[in-house]
């Protein structure tokens, strides 16, 4: 008599690998024990098929449904979820793009798009702090600000276009031709509450913006915007970032009390 | 004495689309069950389960806590399903005899156990630390098979019985996977009912399936929870209640969801049904 763990793991390659004659041979409800044991591994196949079909759904409105399924196979082949909540499994999909042959070179950035966008869209927006809450910090220590951004919020570079596809997508919207060439694009994405958007920033804004998202100071995200672009200006910067609301907390600076 | 079983009408699957509708038009249902893996990584919808919570009773039912693991039950995930339950304070909690995991990979899917000591052992220890973690009696629910294992040295009712004596949890009979077992494994599904003790059962399911055709000429029933439910599962239903009494029974459907409307006036259908075969029963006694 094998043990659970024996039977469990045959059970497991039988599934998402290959065949298990062994597992078959303790097997019992019908004439055909393969034959059920098909029905667990179409489950287990189709399920996370939908699932990876449903964020990456610009990616697949380029492909086309099939290049999707493969890919979705190779990478479930490859990275199998780990975690029990199927909503945070899919990200690996971005990396089996990415190393797959005679796919657009902007295939990746979609679906870097696809699977920010659908992460965002069901974060909560958490209620702005104005501009005014920094005067409570002493000047001195400001630039060893660091704030506290929306969750709602990503940053992606990429060489291409690629909003331009996530609108034709949005519009449901296909053109005979699409002149499609590389041109730098520096997104902010947002979302909250199962809506999402896309705005393209000046390369100072983004240098700023997106290493306040990683934790710097505020020193430091100046430093980047002004590398980024020698015009980048912090008061404009800041006033504009506080006058969207994205700004939530801030820590690190003293208060001036 | 706290009431077992405070809610005599069905309640339904409460699914993502439906959240809004339900705090916007504030449906007359009984009770909602949730699935907290739909919730855990979704702020969003969690924010609007809460607001639900406080307005109707809730049922936790975890599809991923695979307490059939031999490798173990992921703490990970439990102690992030009890952080929901601290926020919903749900009337029942449960989970499947069936396993999902092995050497960490989750294989989103409720597969099937031998019925032996060995794995009696690992499903009754993980139960006990669910149960501990969560501070709730657990509800076991029957799977849905389509395979049956050789080495079993048990029938799947007296396994659940004797999980039920070891752990003291409950059980969630459901019904129509009693009905999509028999039918594949070829075993009689009343008397599947007629073995399980009665005073353990502590809700009932219904979801809908389909045949299938099989190569044999025979065929296999999936338990697609994607169609109504079915009049042979409403037979066994009706049998169920004159075997058990009325309990918080739940209308399942989880792909090719329709309306809430839709899903409400199948879990009316179920009150009527429960109804009929408590007045059945009744007219037995008194006749």
């Amino acid at each position: 008599m094998p043990s659970l763990s024996e039977t469990q793991a045959g059970f497991r390659a039988a599934i998402a690998g290959g065949t298990a004659p062994a597992l078959l041979s303790g097997l019992r409800g019908s004439t055909d024990p393969g034959e059920r044991l098909e029905i667990y591994r179409r489950h287990y196949r189709e399920s996370f098929r939908r699932h990876l079909r449903g964020r990456y759904p610009t990616l697949e409105w380029l492909l086309g449904t099939d290049p999707v399924v493969a890919l979705a196979d190779i990478t479930l082949q490859h990275s199998p979820p780990r975690a029990p909540s199927l909503a945070e499994y899919g990200a690996e999909l971005i990396a089996t793009v990415a190393s797959t042959a005679g796919l657009p070179p902007y295939a990746a950035d979609v679906a870097r798009l696809d699977w920010h966008l659908g992460s965002l869209a069901v974060a909560i927006a958490h209620e702005p702090m104005p501009l005014a809450a920094l005067a409570s910090v002493d000047p001195e220590r400001l630039g060893d600000l660091r704030l506290g951004l929306q969750l709602g919020l990503a940053y992606v570079t990429s060489p291409w276009p690629v909003d331009e596809l996530v609108h034709l997508r949005q519009q449901d919207s296909a053109p005979a031709e699409l002149v499609f060439v590389p041109s730098e694009t520096h997104l902010e994405l947002r979302g909250a509450r199962g809506q999402f958007s896309l705005q393209r920033l000046d390369t100072g804004s983004f240098a700023f913006r997106s290493a306040l998202a990683r934790g710097a100071t505020l020193a430091d995200a100046a430093s980047a915007g002004q590398a980024a672009a020698p015009e980048f200006d912090l008061s404009t910067a800041l006033a504009t970032l506080f006058a969207e609301g994205l700004v939530i907390n801030h820590s690190g600076g003293n208060q001036n009390v | 004495m706290t009431d077992l079983y405070p809610q005599r009408s069905a309640g339904v699957g409460l699914r993502l689309q439906h959240l809004a509708q339900v705090l916007r038009d504030r449906p007359a249902a009984a009770w909602f069950e949730v699935h907290p893996e739909n919730f855990l990584a979704n702020p969003h919808a969690a924010e609007m389960l809460e607001a639900i919570a406080a307005l109707y009773p809730v049922s936790v039912h975890s599809v991923g806590i695979s307490a059939g693991s031999v490798g173990g039950i992921d703490r990970t995930h439990v102690a992030r399903i009890r952080s929901l339950v601290a926020r919903l304070d749900p009337i029942l909690l449960s989970g499947h005899l069936a396993w999902s995991t092995h050497d960490g990979d989750y294989l989103n899917d409720l597969l099937p156990l031998p019925y032996h000591a060995e794995s009696l052992g690992v499903i009754c220890d993980h139960i006990a630390e669910i149960q501990d973690a969560l501070g709730m009696v657990f509800h076991l629910e029957n799977p849905s098979n389509y395979l049956g294992f050789a080495d079993s040295t048990m029938t799947e009712t007296a396994f659940l019985g004797e999980i039920v004596r070891r752990t003291g949890c409950r059980l969630l009979c459901d019904v129509s996977n009693i009905h999509v077992s028999a039918h594949n494994l070829g075993y009689d599904a009343r008397r599947y009912i007629d073995e399980l003790p009665a005073d353990a059962i502590g809700e009932l399911h219904l979801g809908g399936f389909e045949v299938e055709a099989e190569a044999g000429g025979g065929s296999v029933i999936i338990d697609t929870h994607a169609r109504p439910i079915a009049p042979e599962a409403w037979d066994l239903y009706a049998y169920a209640i004159a075997r058990f009494g009325r309990r918080p029974t739940l209308i399942e459907w989880d792909s090719a969801i329709p309306s809430l409307d839709r899903l409400l006036a199948e879990a009316g259908k179920a009150d009527a049904v429960a109804a009929a075969a408590e007045r059945e029963v009744r007219h037995a006694v008194t006749v």
